[in-house]
């Protein structure tokens, strides 16, 4: 049942993806020949694309999800990480994309996929890291109250940043095809109103799992320390699964 | 130690993994082989062609083939070419006569797999990250097939 939920889920989002896949490849040939105002349309499709691009599986979106699970945090932080995780996605993207670009000119996709390969191995390691660093956080004798404040800020920006470092294949594609067409500009715009739509998305599951912890079974400790372990543990299988 | 290793595939695929090439899928069943076509959706197959079509005169020539092919197809050689097939057992894909083309702006890659299917066999796109999208377009069998296919992927086949 779930499973079939699930399917039919998976099936919407990678249907739309592909309409506005289509769509966009429209628009250009539309700005090709002369309908300079489909620019907008251009940068509206590109937001839609990016919030579904980062419904379906991928994006980091489960790992967001476990650390803040195993950690107690605010929606502001939880919104915040959302967002971060796809400023840095995007930003990786724009920046291996126009660094193959200038000087791998008639190499970029070989040359990406091979880099994108080699990223998630980083980022793997790097969610291990964080999944040893939240259990020695929750094991050790935590009083100083000033002191956590500095490692939750430090975890946040460690966790969005070993995500988003992965870069997103999506908006390389838009980059690329845009620049190929001469319209640089419009590739780094779209890149930007992409990363907004992945952006809420991501910042949506983020959110949800921070609520978890701060439900209304907040008192039952029991609970909340399994809900605790369980985040980490998903992390570091989940790092492990990427490692592997 | 088996459902270990697809909860561990599974958080794999959980965790990264999200179509980037889109890919109407044709096949033909024949006697002995098994044609297939991959097309490559517009927006890739712009982006690849600026890749590989180094004299620009938006076809590929016989060293462009090579190269697409060696960069986009035979990579995946250690997942069986994102198949699985099986007669009896499953058997290693060997793709034969590959062949690229262009058409309508869409890049389109041809390979014959060389199989005695018998009365009995399974036929599925096999890509657990998703990275390539594969929606069955067309098939041509002989035989009375049971099709099953999403948005992402497919299986065909007779049933024992």
């Amino acid at each position: 049942m779930i499973t079939q939920y699930y399917a039919d889920f998976l099936n919407f989002v990678i249907q739309s993806q592909q309409k506005l896949n289509n769509l966009i490849a429209d628009y250009f040939d539309r700005l090709e020949a002369g309908e300079s105002m489909i620019f907008f349309y251009i940068l509206g499709v590109s937001f839609l694309y990016g919030l579904i691009h980062a419904l379906g599986p991928g994006h980091g979106k489960m790992v967001i999800a476990s650390y803040f699970l195993a950690k107690e945090a605010k929606v502001k932080e939880a919104f915040k990480a959302g967002f971060l995780t796809s400023i840095i996605h995007t930003i990786s993207a724009l920046a291996i994309t126009g660094v193959l670009y200038i000087f791998f000119q008639r190499s970029v996709t070989k040359y990406f996929q091979e880099i994108n390969a080699n990223m998630y191995k980083i980022s793997a390691v790097f969610i291990i890291l964080i999944a040893l660093f939240l259990l020695y956080e929750v094991i050790k004798d935590r009083n100083e109250e000033e002191k956590l404040q500095v490692i939750k800020n430090k975890n946040l920006l460690a966790v969005t940043f070993s995500i988003g470092i992965v870069p997103c294949p999506g908006v390389m594609t838009i980059v690329l095809f845009s620049m190929i067409l001469g319209y640089i500009n419009l590739g780094i715009l779209s890149a930007i109103t992409m990363s907004i739509g992945m952006g809420l998305t991501i910042s949506l599951a983020a959110i949800l799992s921070s609520q978890v912890k701060n439900s209304r079974y907040k008192n039952y400790k029991i609970l909340m320390n399994i809900l605790t372990y369980s985040g980490i543990v998903i992390l570091f299988a989940m790092g492990m699964a990427l490692l592997v | 130690m088996k459902k270990f290793l697809i909860l561990f595939i599974g958080f794999a695929s959980l965790a990264f993994s999200h179509p980037h090439f889109f890919i109407d899928s044709k096949i033909s069943i024949e006697e002995g082989v098994i044609k297939n076509e991959w097309v490559f959706d517009r927006l890739n197959s712009r982006v690849l062609m600026f890749d590989f079509d180094k004299n620009e005169n938006n076809n590929f020539d016989e060293e462009e083939k090579q190269e697409f092919i060696k960069a986009h197809f035979l990579t995946l050689k250690d997942n069986n070419y994102n198949m699985f097939l099986a007669i009896d057992d499953e058997i290693k894909i060997e793709p034969k006569n590959m062949q690229v083309k262009v058409n309508k702006k869409r890049i389109s890659l041809h390979f014959d797999i060389k199989a005695d299917l018998g009365d009995f066999f399974t036929m599925c796109t096999m890509d657990e990250k998703i990275y390539m999208a594969y929606k069955l377009q067309e098939i041509n069998a002989h035989n009375k097939l049971e099709i099953q296919k999403s948005e992402y992927d497919f299986c065909v086949g007779v049933e024992q």
